[in-house]
């Protein structure tokens, strides 16, 4: 079934025009890598999935299994499903983590008619997933992401990731800045995500995290658009030849 | 001279210890009315409704139950003694507080009260006056109730080695002056946690005079001002003695058509090395009509000293409403959860649970972000 269809986008940020007529289909069940040099549109394409105010479609179509979002808020669009994996995650001081881990929660659930989940439960499961994930619970009291390394943002991420529960994850480098410990662990937890009813989108530059989450797809984006694709042993040759055959 | 068009509504005669000669002192509040100095802290405000206000009559607070080792005192005017340090060009409308009612209450607590003294302002206030002994440790509530008019003046001393733990929430919809005025003695040190919301026009003002070695003061607060409302925060930081501290965080939500005015200073005196002292106040506007106007002050006569000051105005910032929105969180819900985040971090002490759930959640007009 398809989750996702992007169709000869085009795209602009402050006037530049960055996605060039660029197409992907992703399908219930699929991980999709996207790889390509800097500047090539990656973290354009995963702006442009989520609503990102100032990301601007200037034409083709983006659907989301059979819907064109193009018009849609980025809420609306979390409360579709699609679910954007920050390559930046933001600090907010002041709100803490829990209580915007339910908050997120509870405004998909009622977005979606679903009954809330009662705090008791939300409180445990919270936890349980932040132990998985080599997270000190106590990280949940703090403040969003406030005075977290980089990589425990990018596990911060991961954990929103497998508490919302989204049908489609957009995943933009989320291995960077992680040592090799850590991008085992944010790896484990999108395996741990990754089913034959949901989808992924996952923007990174190296082949290193390809090793943990074996992708059914690997494109390279270049100059706005998709210039390649096929299977893992694509990302293998970029390994050794890099970018510059492509474009 | 000065061009004297500011003055109290009628003379009232001054206590004994205040001044032996009327005349003398309703000169002196006048030309300190009408002073330069003043008329810059008073420059985003008028003065006049404040000083038409001194002269109503005062409601009793409520003390609640007084703790052991507090006893409070209501003193008439024929007390010989001053009762506290003052200065009339410091603060010539205070001053002029303590001689409209017949009375002040002193209050001096010593020895170390397990229970916090509360306050409850129900109007207007006769002065009140706080002392704590030496090596006495207090926690203080002040809370406003009734939506009226209403004014306090509050004067602390704080002895060697003592400290206060001084929460405030001061959230009635009214016409409110409140006047603090702190001087600490030897190692005491002094916390003030000042939260406020919902005044049509709130006037805040603020000294604390560090007057001898180890001195320290924090001063923490949060405020929200409403569609149309006006704060005027007034802050002087008086370090009067070397190895002294402060600490000044000010978080202002300023609403559409609101309007805050911020005056933070600190003033270091001479021969005061190894002063640290800090200042931050930063304000979010949250519509495209508030009007926002703040001066953080150094002033600074002694070398070697660790200072630093600052002021932010702005909006919430586009990345933070785009995170929580890619959560699912809406628009307006985001803008809202993200301006109380804003209050959070400077909203302390005991009473911080209280201004949690007073603070409305703050509205905007601005859409676009």
């Amino acid at each position: 079934m398809s989750l996702l269809s992007v169709k000869n986008v085009t795209a602009k940020v402050a006037e530049q025009n960055i996605l060039k007529g660029l197409n992907l289909e992703v399908n219930a069940g699929e991980v999709h890598a996207i790889m390509g040099p800097n500047g090539s549109g990656k973290s354009t394409l995963a702006n442009i999935l989520a609503g990102k105010p100032g990301y601007e479609v200037t034409s083709g179509s983006v659907e989301f299994e059979g819907q064109d979002i193009s018009d849609w808020e980025p809420h609306e669009r979390a409360h579709a499903g699609i679910f954007l994996a920050f390559q930046y995650p933001v600090e907010i001081p002041g709100v803490s983590n829990m209580e915007f881990l339910k908050a997120s929660l509870d405004a998909n659930a009622f977005a979606n008619k679903r009954e809330q989940t009662n705090a008791a439960q939300f409180i445990k499961h919270a936890r349980a997933l932040a132990e998985s994930l080599d997270l000190n619970p106590d990280f949940l009291k703090r403040g969003v992401n406030e005075g977290f390394s980089g990589g425990e943002k990018k596990r911060n991420e991961i954990l929103q990731l497998l508490l919302l529960q989204p049908r489609l994850a957009v995943l933009d480098e989320t291995d960077s800045g992680l040592d090799i410990d850590a991008l085992q662990v944010v790896a484990e937890g999108v395996n741990r995500f990754r089913n034959k009813d949901n989808g992924v989108v996952l923007i990174t530059h190296y082949q290193r995290l390809l090793d943990y989450i074996v992708p059914d797809y690997v494109h390279v984006l270049a100059d706005g658009k998709i210039v390649q694709s096929g299977d893992k042993s694509l990302a293998l040759e970029l390994e050794k030849k890099g970018y510059a055959w492509l474009t | 001279m000065a061009h004297l068009d500011l003055e109290l509504a009628s003379k009232p005669e001054p206590p004994r210890w205040l001044s032996d000669n009327s005349d003398q002192f309703h000169e002196a509040v006048n030309l300190a009315l009408n002073s330069k100095v003043h008329r810059e802290r008073w420059k985003y405000t008028k003065t006049q409704p404040i000083l038409d206000m001194l002269e109503a009559p005062a409601v009793l607070p409520n003390w609640h139950t007084l703790p052991a080792g507090v006893v409070l005192r209501e003193i008439t005017q024929d007390l010989q003694d001053p009762p506290l340090q003052y200065q009339v060009d410091d603060a010539p409308e205070a001053s002029s507080a303590l001689c409209y009612h017949n009375k002040l209450t002193l209050i001096e607590a010593s020895g170390n009260p397990t229970q916090p003294l509360v306050i409850e302002h129900r109007g207007h206030s006769a002065p009140i006056v706080l002392k704590l002994a030496a090596n006495t440790h207090l926690e203080l509530h002040e809370i406003y109730t009734d939506n009226v008019d209403q004014h306090q003046t509050l004067w602390i001393e704080l002895g060697p080695g003592s400290s206060l733990n001084h929460a405030r929430n001061s959230f009635v919809q009214a016409k409110h002056w409140q006047f603090l005025r702190a001087t600490l003695a030897r190692n005491a040190s002094y916390a003030l946690h000042n939260h406020s919301c919902g005044a049509q026009l709130r006037r805040q003002d603020i000294q604390i005079l560090c007057n001898e070695p180890g001195a320290s003061a924090t001063l923490i607060s949060a405020s929200q001002v409403g569609i149309g409302q006006h704060l005027d925060q007034q802050i002087t930081l008086e370090h009067r003695a070397a190895h002294t501290s402060s600490e000044q965080v000010f978080h202002n939500i300023v609403e559409d058509k609101a309007k805050v005015t911020f005056n933070g200073r600190i003033h270091i005196h001479q021969h005061c090395p190894k002063v640290a002292a800090t200042l931050q106040n930063r304000n979010l506007a949250m519509g495209d009509n508030a009007t926002i106007n703040t001066k953080p002050e150094l002033e600074i006569y002694t070398d070697d000293v660790t200072c630093a000051h600052g002021a932010t105005v702005g909006q919430l910032d586009p990345h933070h409403v785009f995170y929580c929105a890619s959560r699912g969180i809406p628009l307006a819900e985001a803008r809202a959860l993200l301006a109380q985040a804003f209050l959070n971090t400077a909203t302390t002490g005991p009473l911080a649970q209280q201004a949690l759930g007073e603070f409305g959640i703050p509205q905007s007009d601005n859409a676009d972000v």
